[in-house]
């Protein structure tokens, strides 16, 4: 409709034609959200024609939360002029007319026409396998090295635990010792093993601090725990764990508690987590009738708790009471080792993760992670 | 025989939108029998997997389950009034129309425009 009410000069018909064969989807919207043009890729993408949406608000075409927040995006930018997404790419989420979500990488430009702004959204799918894939990848060995980090901080965790007590018993003894020489006849001698008493003490006390300084290193040095918005986290994991799932005809909702928002985490290694769930519990359903995922945040006193609910075929009770050691699975071809790792991560950051049977014979598995502090 | 659907009502013809409007609708989940009429006893055997759930334009979105009511069917979400299916027994057919009588006694019309 927009680019219909274009002129007919050269330069607007050279326009036209472009906006018409581009492969990507553009939708162009006016600065309340209104949508004005919808490209030919756009309406194969979405299911809608542009005569069907022009002068609807964009939000349409996002499931929720971001349906109902658009508008306040828009309005944030119109007061503040602060770009938060605006020439930046984003791995999101969006509605097709027949319900279904689909992954999706958003870029969107600002331009002016006749005096008034307008944004341009180009939308990929990323559904195409071939750039899903690598992006996927390109996730995936960072979570594996992250990973990494995560084992090698486990073991320097029980290393640190097994060392010190050890290394406390020997500074113990060894201060005894000196104590015991202390009531010693020679002089001269005594003095000297107090003296080789005390260093040995002080030795072991620096080792002890070496463990210590090892571990708090692996810790927070390695790891970029920041304060993250737990909705966006969420977001382009389920975006990531989506990826070629579009032909399984999954029902899969998002519900934010806008009071579970703020986290302090390592945003890699929680995606991690629940690229896992999200993964587990599409692959779980691939032989249900009935698919339905349902990720859900809560807010509690101290704590935020993560739901991954689906309709699939459950855990046999056999599997259930080791299901998060390492190297057990169900899955043909699976290591056993994802639930495993889903548990070093959400433990290291101070939550817990479990999992219980769902209402209609699924799985709902929940984290918690600490909510961040707010100063 | 019946079979779990996914069923898409898209806003007809009313006096603020007389071309209907496709941002306005509801994604419900039901099982139809043979003749494409809601089974209420497949129903009545899995109620949680009869949702619902309301998409209008950039109002946030409301989820729910369809329950059974005597002479027909609501549509409960959250804490929002509920609003009445009016099926009437008619079969469940896409291109046809499905009435929904809203909380202020209002009604408004639905297309079917996905059934899968």
């Amino acid at each position: 409709m927009y680019l219909k009410s274009l002129g007919k000069s050269a330069t607007q018909a050279h326009l036209r034609s472009i906006l018409a064969t581009i492969p990507d989807a553009l939708i162009i919207i006016d600065e309340m959200g209104v949508i004005l043009s919808f490209s030919a890729a756009a309406e194969k993408l979405f299911g809608y024609l542009e005569e069907e949406v022009a002068g609807e608000n964009v939000s349409m075409l996002m499931p929720s939360p971001d349906r109902e927040r658009h508008d306040g995006y828009l309005k944030s930018y119109r007061d503040t002029g602060v770009r938060r997404i605006i020439g930046i790419g984003r791995v999101t989420t969006a509605r097709h007319r027949d319900g279904n979500t689909f992954p999706i990488e958003l870029s969107v430009g600002e331009a002016r026409f006749d005096g008034k702004r307008v944004f341009t959204g180009f939308i990929h799918d990323i559904t195409q396998r071939q750039q899903a894939e690598l992006r996927f990848h390109e996730l995936q060995s960072e979570l594996a090295h992250v990973g990494r980090l995560t084992e090698l901080g486990t073991l320097a965790s029980s290393l640190a635990h097994e060392l010190n007590q050890p290394l406390t018993a020997i500074a113990n003894y060894c201060e005894g010792a000196a104590a015991l020489l202390d009531a010693g006849p020679d002089a001269e001698q005594l003095e000297m093993a107090r003296e080789a008493l005390r260093d040995t003490a002080e030795q072991a006390i620096r080792a002890g601090e070496i463990v210590r300084r090892m571990r708090d290193f692996l810790s927070h040095g390695e790891t970029e725990h920041r304060e993250e918005s737990l909705s966006r986290i969420i977001t382009e994991a389920n975006a990531l764990a989506l990826v070629g799932s579009r032909e399984h005809d999954i029902d899969v909702q998002v519900r934010f508690d806008p009071d579970a928002e703020r986290v302090f985490v390592d945003r890699i290694q929680i995606q991690q987590v629940l690229v896992n769930l999200i993964r587990n519990a599409i692959e779980s359903m691939l032989d249900s009738t009935f698919r339905s995922l349902t990720i859900s945040t809560q807010a509690g006193p101290r704590f935020l708790t993560v739901s991954i609910e689906d309709t699939g075929s459950g855990i046999s009770e056999t599997l259930a009471p080791q299901l998060f050691q390492p190297f057990v699975t169900s899955k043909q071809g699976g290591m056993g080792i994802g639930l495993s790792i889903c548990r070093t991560i959400i433990e290291s950051h101070g939550g817990r993760i479990g999992f219980e049977a769902g209402d209609d014979g699924g799985t709902v598995f929940r984290f918690t992670l600490p909510k961040a502090e707010v100063e | 025989m019946n079979a779990w659907k996914k069923i898409r009502l898209e806003l007809g013809s009313t006096s603020s939108f007389p071309s209907g409007s496709v941002s306005r609708g509801y994604l419900i989940q039901l099982p139809l029998d043979e003749e494409d009429r809601i089974d209420g006893t497949a129903l009545a055997l899995k109620p949680h997997r009869a949702t619902v759930h309301r998409y209008w334009s950039a109002e946030p979105d409301e989820s729910g389950l369809i329950v059974p009511v005597e002479g027909g069917w609501k549509m409960r979400c959250g804490g929002r009034p509920d609003r009445a299916l009016l099926l009437d027994g008619q079969p469940v057919r896409l291109g046809e129309q499905v009435s929904v009588l809203e909380p202020d006694g209002g009604v408004l019309t639905f297309r079917i425009a996905g059934i899968r």
